[in-house]
């Protein structure tokens, strides 16, 4: 159960304007004794220690969603104008996101049981236990839905991959077809499997060598498929300037392996197109396979 | 893939890099608020870019942050992205293209229904410059004992407990207020698209749309409703005539159709004083008569609704048109829950429990009380909890067939 923490007295004028200035609902049925538990959950949350000043509450009570926080404390203790309100302005809301996130069949399920967790569990006192104790009011409802959303999907892609990886007989016989760089063919060049290790170790670690949003730029639009705007959004930049940004790094990334594999590798111009080449043909090979069975990074 | 087109196999190697080894950190991970807070870039300076720094290594949170990305709706803009005026400006045009035949639809969809309730458009535009009729209501979705007898209302209406494996429950008949939200939710109105809610009001409720009804003891009035009920009875469309209540019902049965009828035919000098003196009554007239009970689906084109005389209707065409699938009146209906567009329960009077599992068949469900059901909610055809007029609470787990009763928390 998330902790609360108690507010000053000092505070309380601004808890009741805060209350007043959230406009809640009547129906709703959220008293200021309501409404300041809630803040209270709130606060606790986020701050965990009662030395925190009032003034440092006080900004921190300006940023809530006030009138979301209302709702979820409200809907959490079972009062039915507050349930009614979020069925009629959040549900289809949910079962949307869940249809975007997952696909129209699995979507289903998945927001049927967040629903049934917004609900409430019984708990072990026998008390109701929602998930709506867990929002605290930092960001919009809707956005912690979908957030939530997100987060179980995720987590229900890495649980099943997981399990297949288990379940699946070929894996533990440990020899996928496109996961050994000299089954490459009778023709193979013996340098092969030495090429593809040094490329892969090269980019590993120039990726590990770029500033942290560069990095997080090139893998939202390499690995998660967002797109230029997507990104921008999400970083708060234009999609002109995510391109121009992703352009520059990818450059500057290609200029770092390649210079690192000829100068680094001593490797001939030849010899980094073949790596490449290799790479494309071999595409995906597994790094930790390959460094297993030779032992060590190559020189 | 030509060989040597390093550049197409450069872009594969740096996906195959920036996903494989970013799967080590996923220690620290944030919770859902966080990453809400963080898509709303509503987090503090300092604590975006910490979550910069571990979104760019953890590969768990960056497809959470995606799968957020993806969910958003099409009109979001949540995010305090630049943006320049030549970006926007390409979307104008098709923008005012949607805008105008969303206009025309409606038009059209009006223009529909006015063809369809010749009797309504008629009397209604006779009765505007006669009478300063009360602002038309707003579509009443809810049961009439929520607003009227108030039982089981002041509290809250369903505080059960479920198992982890109840899933897709929600409060006591909540999903049909669905249209009401406007007037409780501070200026938001609720999203109807998607699923759950995605009935329009004014295609639910026909009935509802209608003008308050004049003070029943009206003498004049009474006199003319004896004169006006026949003529309109023959004259509406089968749509109207399923939301007639039984003419046994007194003053409480007088459908919308009839008191417009009324209303065109009152002198003008009276209107006034009787809109007045009549307006408590017409509420609860309204209230207790002429609002079916809708009960969304999930799928946003299927819904039932508990008509006025007690039948229960579908519609599978968002409230445009409704099939009567159990037309004996069965007692008096207040709330119903439909957890999928196949599964529907409702409950009633007297411990009244019906529930259809194929979206067509109604059974008569044991009830596990003889009490009044004010309320049911339910996430599939075996699991349901009713609320008693009382405030117990009832679970069953197998359709029916045995109830748990239940302490409110």
């Amino acid at each position: 159960m998330p902790t609360s923490l108690q507010l000053a007295p000092e505070l309380r004028p601004k808890l009741e304007e805060v209350f007043r200035r959230a406009e809640i609902p009547e129906c709703w049925g959220c008293s200021i004794e309501d409404f300041t538990r809630a803040v209270e959950r709130s606060v606790g949350a986020r701050f965990r220690d009662s030395q925190t000043s009032a003034r440092e509450i006080s900004a921190y009570l300006e940023t809530l969603h006030l009138q979301d926080l209302a709702l979820s404390y409200c809907c959490a203790a079972g009062k039915s104008g507050a349930w009614e309100h979020f069925v009629a302005r959040f549900r289809p809301e949910l079962y949307r996101a869940a249809r975007a996130i997952a696909g129209d069949s699995v979507g289903r399920d998945l927001a049927d049981s967040l629903y049934a967790e917004l609900y409430g569990l019984e708990s072990r006192e026998g008390r109701r236990r929602s998930l709506f104790d867990y929002f605290h009011g930092r960001s919009k409802l809707s956005t912690w839905l979908r957030a939530i959303l997100a987060q179980r999907h995720v987590d229900e892609i890495r649980r099943t991959r997981r399990t297949e990886s288990l379940d699946d007989p070929e894996s533990e016989a440990g020899d996928p077809p496109q996961a050994e760089p000299a089954a490459a063919g009778d023709d193979a060049d013996p340098q092969r499997s030495r090429y593809l290790v040094l490329v892969q170790t090269v980019l590993a670690a120039a990726l590990a060598g770029l500033a942290a949003r560069d990095r997080l730029r090139l893998a939202y639009y390499y690995v998660d498929d967002l797109t230029l705007a997507q990104i921008g959004r999400l970083l708060g930049e234009h999609e002109a300037t995510v391109s121009r940004k992703l352009e520059r790094v990818r450059r500057e990334l290609r200029k770092n392996v390649d210079g690192e594999l000829r100068n680094k590798k001593r490797l001939s111009e030849a010899q980094v197109q073949l790596c490449y080449e290799y790479a494309q043909q071999e595409w995906p090979f597994d790094l930790t396979r390959a460094l297993s069975s030779k032992g060590s990074i190559p020189k | 893939m030509k060989p040597g087109d390093n550049k197409t196999g450069f872009d594969a190697m740096m996906r195959r890099g920036l996903s494989s080894d970013s799967t080590q950190a996923v220690q620290g991970c944030p919770d859902a608020e966080f990453l809400a807070a963080y898509y709303e870039r509503s987090l503090a300076p300092s604590e975006i870019e910490q979550f910069d720094a571990h979104l760019a290594t953890c590969a768990s949170c960056r497809a959470q942050i995606a799968a957020l990305v993806r969910s958003e709706s099409p009109a979001e803009t949540p995010l305090d992205a630049p943006a320049s005026w030549l970006w926007n400006w390409r979307w104008l045009a098709p923008a005012v293209t949607a805008i105008a035949i969303v206009l025309i639809w409606v038009g059209i969809r009006a223009h529909y229904k006015a063809i369809k309730e010749p009797v309504n458009v008629a009397m209604s535009q006779t009765a505007a410059p006669l009478e300063p009729m009360p602002q038309a209501p707003q579509p009443q979705l809810a049961p009439p004992s929520r607003t009227v007898t108030g039982d089981g209302l002041s509290k809250p209406a369903a505080t059960p407990t479920f198992k982890k494996k109840f899933s897709g429950a929600s409060p006591s008949g909540l999903a049909k207020q669905n249209g009401e939200a406007p007037t409780s939710a501070a200026g938001e109105p609720p999203s109807l698209t998607g699923e759950g809610g995605g009935v329009s009001s004014a295609g639910g409720v026909p009935g509802g749309a209608a003008p308050a009804p004049p003070p029943p003891d009206d003498s004049a009035l009474t006199a003319t409703l004896a004169q006006s009920a026949p003529a309109d009875a023959t004259s509406t469309t089968r749509n109207a005539t399923k939301l007639e209540a039984p003419q046994s019902s007194g003053a409480g049965a007088v459908t919308a159709r009839h008191q417009l009828a009324l209303s065109a035919k009152i002198p003008a000098s009276n209107a006034p004083t009787r809109a007045k003196s009549a307006e408590a009554d017409q509420l609860q007239v309204r209230e207790e008569s002429s609002n079916p009970i809708l009960i969304p689906s999930p799928d946003a084109m299927k819904s039932w609704r508990i008509a006025v005389s007690g039948a229960i209707e579908f519609s599978s065409d968002s409230g445009v048109t409704w099939e009567m699938q159990r037309p004996e009146i069965v007692g008096a209906m207040t709330s119903g829950f439909a957890p999928s567009a196949r599964i529907c329960w409702i409950v009633g009077r007297g411990g009244a429990v019906l529930r259809t599992v194929n979206g067509i068949d109604w059974i008569k469900v044991i009830a596990p009380t003889t009490e009044d059901l004010t309320a049911v909610i339910a996430s599939s055809a075996k699991h349901a909890q009713v609320t008693a007029a009382g405030g117990t609470v009832f679970v069953t787990k197998d359709g029916g067939k045995s109830w748990k009763q239940q302490n409110n928390p």
